[in-house]
């Protein structure tokens, strides 16, 4: 209602009634008429710059800074170029991370030192997994590009990326160098048998806690329970680390549940057994519905609705719960390992600890999402490309990927980087034992995983976690709906 | 220039009209119609951006129209968003014009504060409501709290509460519509009320008796297109629910775009805007179809007297 187009008109007609015969009526039409036109335009494939279209562009910037996971959120830059000494043919590389600018540029000039005939364009696109697609469909994308591991799949089935399966065998520094790499980060890029994109590096979930309330409780630290740091320890620990005043809310909760699938109800679900899509159905199938899946989800309900050592969904409305944790209103949570220099960054004593383990299996878990670098088919300079694609995942990349303590793919390079006792906590090596448990995200084909996680799963968790809906219903429609949706797609090919 | 000298005065004033109308006529051809074609066609195929649509006939509507299908919640949402908050949108413009036709003392002050939320970006707007809407620390809950005890709800994250939100948040903007009804006010001719109260009529009586009927042209404007503003609702619901809880703000809008632009199904988010733009045809024709019922124009009533 606030269309300035509609304001001027109005002006005209309501100014002066019937002053002029039959005008209104040809106003009205006229409005109507132009009414339709913007609707149409609004319905249709329209190029105008809408409140929508900003709305969209504002929250697009905004998602790609959170997928960033980077302990600073830097202003993105738009493009910088590096040469070598003897630059020919100039690549263009598009990354969304305007965090790890400073990673991404020393990438790029120990890649153009080493090879003077190199010349990267970096550009660090804010609102990246919009204007990717578009840009790959409109013939303006980038050679290079990282994505998300949960992607590759489906960017692969669409013919997205280049496959590097006989670049790596035939270069045998190359081969070994990946062969290195960590068995999930490997499987998050292997489509069908082949190797369509490079493994940049990875996330682990822990779980973390503030030593210093721990303590204060007398607790032993969960980093030296083992395996006895489960999900009846985590009520247990809750109970005790949970400050009930005479306020409405404790003034510190025990554990913090998080609704988030990535650093929460997944890893629980893992842990039980379950996971979201079957992995042997090639993500096809939706597993939520099973016994395993609802268990873990339940459990995690439970620590908020039942034992209530966790904040509502209502309370974390008003302030988040990773800032309850830096400010030591909340106890232990489990997170993403991007999140150790942030809590570092709090200044709160802390250390982490495995996903708390399922009673029912003796099993931790966490998912792992393993970025990775493609090359684009329509590529004009693919030669160039691949080369700097495929040294992205040579140790000496991995090992810089990893002392900016961003977890490279490379084994050799999370141990000798990454896992570097420098950048702490006390049990940081846990993260060695994580990666061995680790889970790659599901990857589904046929459909983006944002249309069946975040647009049909993930709404439902609030609905759940609020005490709207039982796990078991909620779970039961969420299958329904993402098996159809999986159909849906496979029937359109 | 020879030309247009031969002509009459009326093929003259033809030219001049076309001239005058061709650059929103080519703006409209080119950027408009023919995405408009094409969205059709795409509505017809699977088409996922990155590889050629492949042509699929009607299933797109087919499993848009399914019982059961988020397009359909979806259309739920944006019908009763529209349903009501056109209506109390209305009625507030209506009501906080005729305030203002009044003469009181800092009337221009008063007329730029109430329109002041129309001119802030839907954007800033869903903000500052994110924050009025904290369930802890909310301005809502803390006017409901100090002035009549009531424990507010957690607005935006109970299914139950979301959408009444977000339509409260709505009827906030009403500055245009107000505008708009303040001008056709102050275009009632005074002779009529004048007459009226020589025949006795009150205020109240003058209002409905005449003002009402003057203005219902300007009524049928700002419900006609707040009606069609209303079920293309996507700023509010992007920014500050994400459709969310559930599906409780899932208006057709936002469902459009996670298709085109997060779920890259161009093919079935044309199919939606299709479907959503004959829903619009259709109330918005049924609107127009109503008006005969209860607009007065006054011009139609004096061509009735002459002849």
């Amino acid at each position: 209602m606030s269309q300035s187009n509609m304001l001027e008109g109005s002006f005209r007609q309501g100014g002066h009634p019937g002053a002029v015969s039959l005008s209104r009526r040809r106003v009205l039409a006229l409005c109507a008429a132009g009414a339709t036109g913007t609707l149409l335009a609004a319905c249709g494939a329209s190029t105008s710059t809408s409140a929508s279209t900003r709305a969209a562009a504002t929250k697009a910037a905004a998602s790609t800074a959170s997928r960033a996971r980077a302990p600073s959120q830097a202003t993105a830059v738009p493009s910088s170029v590096f040469k070598g000494t003897q630059a020919q043919k100039t690549i263009l590389v598009w990354d969304w991370a305007a965090g790890w600018e400073q990673l991404l540029q020393k990438l790029a000039t120990t890649y153009v030192h080493d090879n003077p005939q190199a010349a990267l364009n970096l550009q660090i696109q804010p609102g990246y997994f919009t204007k990717l697609p578009v840009a790959l469909a409109g013939g303006t994308g980038p050679d290079a590009y990282r994505m998300v591991g949960r992607d590759v799949f489906s960017w692969d089935y669409r013919k997205q990326l280049v496959d590097l399966t006989s670049m790596i065998n035939q270069n045998a520094k190359i081969k070994t160098d990946y062969g290195n790499m960590a068995k999930p980060s490997r499987d998050a890029v292997t489509y069908h048998g082949n190797v369509v994109a490079m493994p940049f590096g990875g996330t682990l979930i822990m779980t973390i806690y503030n030593t210093d309330l721990v303590k204060a409780a007398g607790l032993t630290p969960p980093a030296e329970l083992g395996s006895k740091w489960d999900w009846n320890k985590v009520v247990e620990y809750g109970e005790k680390l949970t400050k009930r005043g005479n306020g409405p809310h404790p003034s510190v909760y025990g554990f913090w549940a998080t609704e988030d699938w990535e650093q929460g109800w997944l890893n629980w679900v893992l842990a039980n057994g379950g996971y979201f899509l079957d992995p042997t159905k090639n993500y096809r199938v939706c597993l939520l519905d099973q016994p395993q899946a609802i268990g873990g989800v339940q459990d995690m309900v439970d620590l908020v609705l039942k034992y209530k050592v966790s904040p509502t969904t209502q309370e974390l409305s008003s302030e988040n719960g990773a800032t309850l944790f830096y400010t030591g209103k909340i106890a232990i949570t489990t997170m993403g390992s991007w999140g150790i220099p942030q809590v570092r960054q709090a200044k709160i004593n802390f250390d982490i600890a495995m996903v708390p383990y399922s009673p029912n299996t003796g099993k931790s878990a966490s998912d792992s999402n393993f970025s990775a670098t493609g090359i684009n088919p329509a590529s004009k300079v693919q030669e160039e490309t691949a080369k700097y694609v495929l040294w992205t995942g040579t140790e000496e990349a991995q090992k810089i990927i990893g002392s900016f303590e961003f977890m490279p793919a490379s084994v050799p390079a999370i141990q000798q980087t990454y896992l570097d006792p420098k950048f702490g906590p006390a049990h940081r090596s846990i993260l060695a034992d994580v990666l061995k448990i680790t889970t790659p995200q599901p990857e589904p084909d046929v459909v983006a995983f944002t249309d069946v996680m975040d647009n049909l799963t993930q709404k439902e968790i609030p609905l759940l976690f609020g005490g709207h809906e039982s796990v078991q219903k909620g779970f039961g429609k969420v299958t329904q709906e993402v098996n159809a949706r999986i159909q849906q797609a496979v029937k359109a090919g | 220039m020879a030309f247009i000298r031969q002509r009459s005065l009326a093929q003259k004033e033809a030219i001049l009209g076309w001239l005058l109308v061709f650059p929103w006529l080519a703006g409209f051809v080119l950027l408009i119609a023919g995405p408009i074609i094409a969205s059709l066609v795409l509505s017809l195929t699977a088409w996922d951006i990155l590889r050629p649509p492949k042509f699929i006939g009607l299933t797109n509507f087919h499993d848009l129209l399914q019982p059961g299908s988020h397009f359909w919640q979806s259309i739920k949402v944006t019908t009763i968003y529209a349903f009501v908050s056109v209506p109390a949108h209305t009625v507030l413009a209506l009501l906080v014009a005729i305030l203002l036709n009044q003469k009181v003392k800092g009337l221009r002050l008063w007329r730029t504060l109430y329109y002041l939320p129309s001119v802030v970006s839907g954007v800033a707007v869903a903000f500052l409501w994110q924050w009025v809407y904290d369930a802890d620390f909310g301005l809502a809950n803390w006017v409901l709290w100090t002035l009549f005890h009531i424990e507010g709800p957690a607005w935006l994250v109970d299914p139950h509460w979301a959408l009444p939100a977000l339509i409260i948040m709505d009827i906030w903007t009403f500055g245009a519509p107000m505008v708009i009804f303040l001008a056709s006010l102050q275009g009632v001719p005074e002779e009529l009320h004048e007459a009226a109260q020589i025949d006795g009529a009150g205020a109240v009586r003058r209002f409905f008796s005449v003002t009402l009927p003057l203005i219902t042209p300007v009524v049928l404007f700002n419900v006609t297109l707040g009606l069609i503003a209303a079920l293309q609702m996507f700023t509010q619901a992007y920014i500050i629910t994400n459709g969310g809880p559930g599906n409780a703000t899932l208006t057709t809008m936002l469902y459009l775009y996670q298709n085109a632009f997060q779920n890259l199904r161009m093919g079935y988010a044309s199919a939606i805007a299709w479907l959503l733009f004959l829903y619009i045809m259709a109330l918005t024709l049924l609107v127009f179809w109503s008006s005969r019922h209860w607009v007065y124009y006054q011009s139609s009533t004096d061509r009735k007297g002459e002849q």
